[in-house]
């Protein structure tokens, strides 16, 4: 049965990978009634793949600057109640739109996502991504969602009610996390925004240093910016102020001192035992990863990323704090969007 | 995105009690008829969270195993120990949910302040409904704080309990061992349990003081309030000879507790362990004039009045623990000190022989005063008979009076005077010379330097030569002897001497230097170089070569039986060389010596005394006799005090 939804497909250079995606959402069990690829002037021929497999292809005068930019340019197209934007280099689970479906049975729900796993995991970067979804995804994101706050609405895959995204005039490029953005004004508009884990989607993570550099540099700066956006907003909004206090607490507080206080203490008081304070929770992390992993038989896999993902939060750490500095300290903003992969 | 550094900081705390809270928050929303998660999700969440909980307790676990297992290649956090048990710390816990807490509170603060002029905005319906939201909001949460907390502390507490019921058992048992077991496993469950804490301490101090005074200084940081742990650290402390920390310690459960029978004694018995004993000795009396009917008090204050020489005082103080509680012990204790405070006659016999033939006999004793305070006097008389190579004899008549002065128990002063009368021998007539000691002797308390002043004035008399010559000896001399370290001392020993007689001067100068070591605090071994000169030589008979060195090892050792007869040996070997007047330094030579002395005590108050000297060597230190290649010399002494009490 046709789904009463259009899939936006912001692609900017996406040849490679958007081929996969158009064919995993056209195997739905719900599959949409429209597909858009938004060829933002690529010079790859992302839009001649598209086309050739029977979908919309839009193109923008000029290119947008921005995933934000070449979604809000798709949104002019679409005609349906329901709407759902997925990035050129993600594949989904053949039931995904049809698991997130009957979440806007309710009026008040504007926005909803799945479960995101990286589609490789190959490298250390997508092995510590691979971690790190499954932790936060079978954790965080649940506790998110019982207490009916999802911190985001994962930019990768969600759905829309169409008419709450138009209210909001779509995806705006005022920060570099799109999706951060339109969640939390969805939260201040008194709207509701779930996370339903049986849908997953499977994006392409950064396979090496530099791509994973630029993914973080946009997210850090991306969060500061919203941070400092919605912030008054934000405290209207219960649990989501406290989510969001903590989370700026341990990007900036406690990054320093995991980067910073653990390594002088260790020297300090001459001990090497202080450094065990970068591994120590790896019991902690490891159960939801556990849990999560078991779910989908994955555990070896899991068992043998674990490590990566220590490399990775380390890496994110330092990211968040240069963010913060930048954004909050020294005041350099950032506003060029770059790809991550 | 995941923001932050997850896994740990407090984002990992909030989830953690956010998912506990879930079941409450599920309950309420039930009753409610709201839409909710699904019990499903809830209770999957809830158990996650606990076995992160178990996690997290499991990590502390294994990595406190960890810390022990390589604490010989690593050294363990300082302030954890080699022995840390569970590395996971409540206060760490604590600490993570008060920063939590804050952030949250600071939220709530910023949201009141930025939004105060929107709230009167609201309708009373909003408001209302906002202010049931904020009051549920707030039970939730402390309903699930509180059960958070609960959950874990429940099962700790049960654990705990059986942990310490079995070792109370077997405490009050009297089996060791197995409280110490025990107590060391609930230490496990509960790190920071401070019963089991200062049991497994006090079970463990004999066996392994390091441990138990590392376990103490542990309660002290549990219960910064308990004078008692103050207390048990500075009795480690003074156990293992760190008095001045020991009694530091005493000093903070002193602050805690000033009337505090425990602590006042407690810190006077380190003072006298330390051998601060005139503190120690304030102390008790401090205790004492306001508890007077505190007789193991007076006992102790008793003791220490001996060590301080006050013999009559300590009586006295056996006397009032004796009134208020009779003990045996004390009973004993009081004869003795009746016994050394009382008036005592102490008749002596003595013998000198050595090599050469020169032999010596004196007869004598000596009576004393009943003590009078920190002072003493007594008369001596005695007759020496003196003879040589069994032909020449002559004699000496003694009579001296005496004083002995302890104004403390650092000081002692002994002093002094009378006259020797010379027999007529070898043509002279009979001859009367005075004589004269004066010695003080200082020691700072607490095994402190030590100064020895000496100044004497007496007649040789090791041979018929030498009484028929009238040589007199006018010695000045010091001791000053310095600890080092902990076992170690520095002795330095200067003296001069003026030998006088009828036709000429002589003068003797001895320096020495020494380093002693206290293997036990009743054996020292040293080692000992000494130099002695004379000016010029003479012809008046006693041996005055140029130079004298000696290096020798020393040993001195001192005993008490359990019959209370006291052993003492102080024993030299090494080598000697002497250069002549005029003449190079000879070879180095055997030279040993031996003293030794014997107390009997036959009854409280007769104290049969024997002394034994001996020395063989070419060169006398003290007897300055004419001297050979192996001169021997040999001297006893038999005495024997009897207390007229």
């Amino acid at each position: 049965m046709t789904a009463d939804l259009t899939v936006i497909v912001p692609a900017f250079n996406e040849a490679a990978s958007v081929a996969d995606t158009i064919r995993s959402l056209q195997a739905q069990t719900a599959p949409p009634r429209e597909i858009i690829v938004v060829d933002d002037c690529s010079t790859d021929g992302t839009g001649d793949v598209a086309r050739a497999l029977g979908v919309i292809v839009v193109r923008p005068p000029t290119n947008t600057g921005s995933k934000a930019g070449a979604q809000s340019f798709g949104l002019t197209y679409v005609r349906t109640s329901l709407t759902v934007a997925i990035d050129a280099d993600t594949v989904l689970a053949p039931d995904a739109i049809e698991r997130l479906l009957p979440v806007f049975d309710r009026p008040r729900v504007a926005a909803a996502c799945g479960l995101v796993l990286p589609r490789r995991v190959r490298s250390i970067w997508e092995r510590g991504r691979y971690i790190e979804y499954l932790f936060a995804f079978t954790y965080y994101k649940q506790v998110q969602e019982c207490y009916g706050k999802p911190l985001i609405s994962s930019g990768c895959f969600s759905m829309y009610r169409t008419s709450l995204l138009r209210a909001q005039n779509g995806w705006s490029d005022r920060t570099l996390a799109e999706d951060m953005d339109l969640t939390w004004r969805f939260y201040q508009a008194g709207h509701e925004v779930h996370f339903v884990p049986e849908a997953v989607c499977y994006p392409i993570e950064p396979r090496t240093f530099r791509l994973m550099g630029t993914q973080l540099r946009r997210w850090s700066h991306g969060f500061v910016q919203n941070v400092k956006l919605h912030w008054r907003g934000l405290l209207r909004v219960p649990f989501l102020r406290s989510a969001v206090a903590v989370a700026f607490w341990d990007a900036t507080i406690a990054a320093a001192l995991y980067l910073v206080l653990l390594p002088i203490l260790a020297l300090a008081l001459k001990s090497p035992w202080v450094l065990l304070g970068y591994l120590i929770d790896a019991p902690v992390v490891l159960v939801p990863v556990l849990v999560g992993a078991t779910r989908r038989r994955e555990v070896l896999r899991a068992l043998a990323s674990l490590p990566a993902f220590f490399v990775l939060r380390t890496v994110n750490a330092v990211f968040f704090l240069r963010a913060v500095c930048a954004e909050l300290v020294f005041g350099r903003s950032l506003h060029v969007y770059e790809k991550g992969h | 995105m995941t923001v932050g550094v997850p896994g740990t900081g407090i984002g990992g705390m909030f989830y953690l009690v956010s998912a506990l809270a879930m079941p409450l928050r599920q309950a309420y929303r039930s009753l409610r008829r709201r839409p909710s998660a699904g019990w499903r999700i809830v209770a999957g969440q809830t158990a996650m969270a606990g076995a992160i909980l178990a996690a997290i307790w499991v990590t502390g676990w294994l990595v406190g195993i960890a810390i022990t297992a390589s604490a010989a290649f690593i050294a363990p956090p300082p302030l954890l120990g080699a022995h840390p048990g569970n590395v996971l710390r409540t206060a760490a816990l604590v600490l993570s949910a008060a920063t939590l807490a804050a952030v949250l509170l600071g939220v709530e603060l910023l949201r009141l302040w930025v939004h105060r002029g929107t709230g009167r905005a609201a309708t009373a319906g909003e408001a209302g409904s906002r202010q049931q939201i904020r009051r549920v909001a707030a039970l939730v949460l402390l309903a699930l704080a509180a059960d958070g907390t609960h959950t874990v502390a429940a099962q700790h507490t049960r654990a705990l309990a059986r942990r310490l019921a079995r070792a109370d058992s077997a405490f009050a048992a009297g089996d060791a061992t197995t409280a110490a077991r025990e107590y060391a496993a609930a230490l496990t469950v509960d790190p920071e349990n401070s019963r089991a804490t200062y049991r497994l301490a006090d079970l463990t101090k004999r066996r392994d003081p390091v441990e138990a005074l590392r376990l103490f200084r542990r309660y002290v940081t549990l219960e910064p309030s308990d004078a008692w742990g103050y207390m048990a650290v500075g009795d480690a402390l003074a156990r293992s000879e760190s008095y001045g920390d020991a009694l530091r310690s005493y000093d903070d459960a002193l602050r805690l507790a000033p009337d505090e029978r425990d602590a006042v004694i407690g810190r006077a018995r380190v003072l006298a362990r330390a051998g601060r004993t005139d503190a120690a000795v304030a102390g008790y009396r401090h205790w004492l004039d306001a508890n007077p009917s505190d007789a193991e008090a007076w006992g102790e204050l008793g003791r220490q009045r001996l060590r301080q020489g006050r013999d009559r005082d300590a009586a006295l103080a056996f006397e009032h623990a004796q009134a208020i509680a009779p003990d045996p012990t004390v009973a004993r204790r009081l004869a003795v000190a009746r016994a050394a405070a009382a008036a005592a006659i102490t008749p002596l016999a003595s013998g000198t022989h050595d090599s050469d033939g020169n032999t010596t006999l004196r007869l004598g004793g000596t009576g004393e005063l009943a003590s009078w305070g920190p002072m003493r006097l007594g008369l001596t008389a005695s007759r020496t008979a003196i003879g040589g190579d069994g032909v020449t004899t002559t004699g000496r008549q003694d009579l001296t009076l005496g004083a002995a002065w302890r104004p403390g128990a650092a000081w002692q002063v002994q002093a002094s005077g009378g006259a020797s009368r010379l027999d007529a021998a070898l043509g002279r007539s009979a001859t009367i010379l005075p004589t004269g000691q004066l010695r003080a002797r200082w020691r700072v308390p607490g095994a402190g330097p030590i100064v020895d002043l000496r100044a004497r004035r007496d007649v040789l008399d090791a041979t018929p030569l030498l009484a028929a010559n009238r040589v007199l000896r006018t010695e000045l001399g010091a001791t000053v002897e310095l600890p080092i370290a902990r076992v170690f001392k520095l002795r330095g020993i200067g003296r001069t001497v003026a030998l006088s007689d009828s036709a000429e001067v002589n003068h003797r100068t001895t320096l020495a230097g020494m380093l002693a070591v206290h293997v036990t605090p009743s054996v020292e071994v040293s080692a000992q170089f000494h130099t002695i000169r004379f000016a010029h030589p003479t012809t008046a008979g006693y041996f005055a070569p140029r130079l004298v060195q000696v290096a020798q090892a020393g040993s001195y050792l001192e005993f008490e039986t359990a019959r209370g007869i006291l052993l003492v040996f102080d024993i030299g070997a090494g080598v000697q060389r002497v250069a002549e007047q005029g003449a190079a330094i000879g070879p180095w030579g055997r030279a040993l010596r031996l003293y030794s002395l014997i107390v009997v005590p036959l009854a409280v108050g007769r104290d049969l005394r024997l002394e034994f000297d001996g020395e063989q060597s070419a060169f006398a230190n003290e007897v300055a006799t004419p001297g050979g290649a192996q001169w021997r010399y040999v001297s006893a002494t038999m005495s024997l005090r009897w207390a007229l009490n």
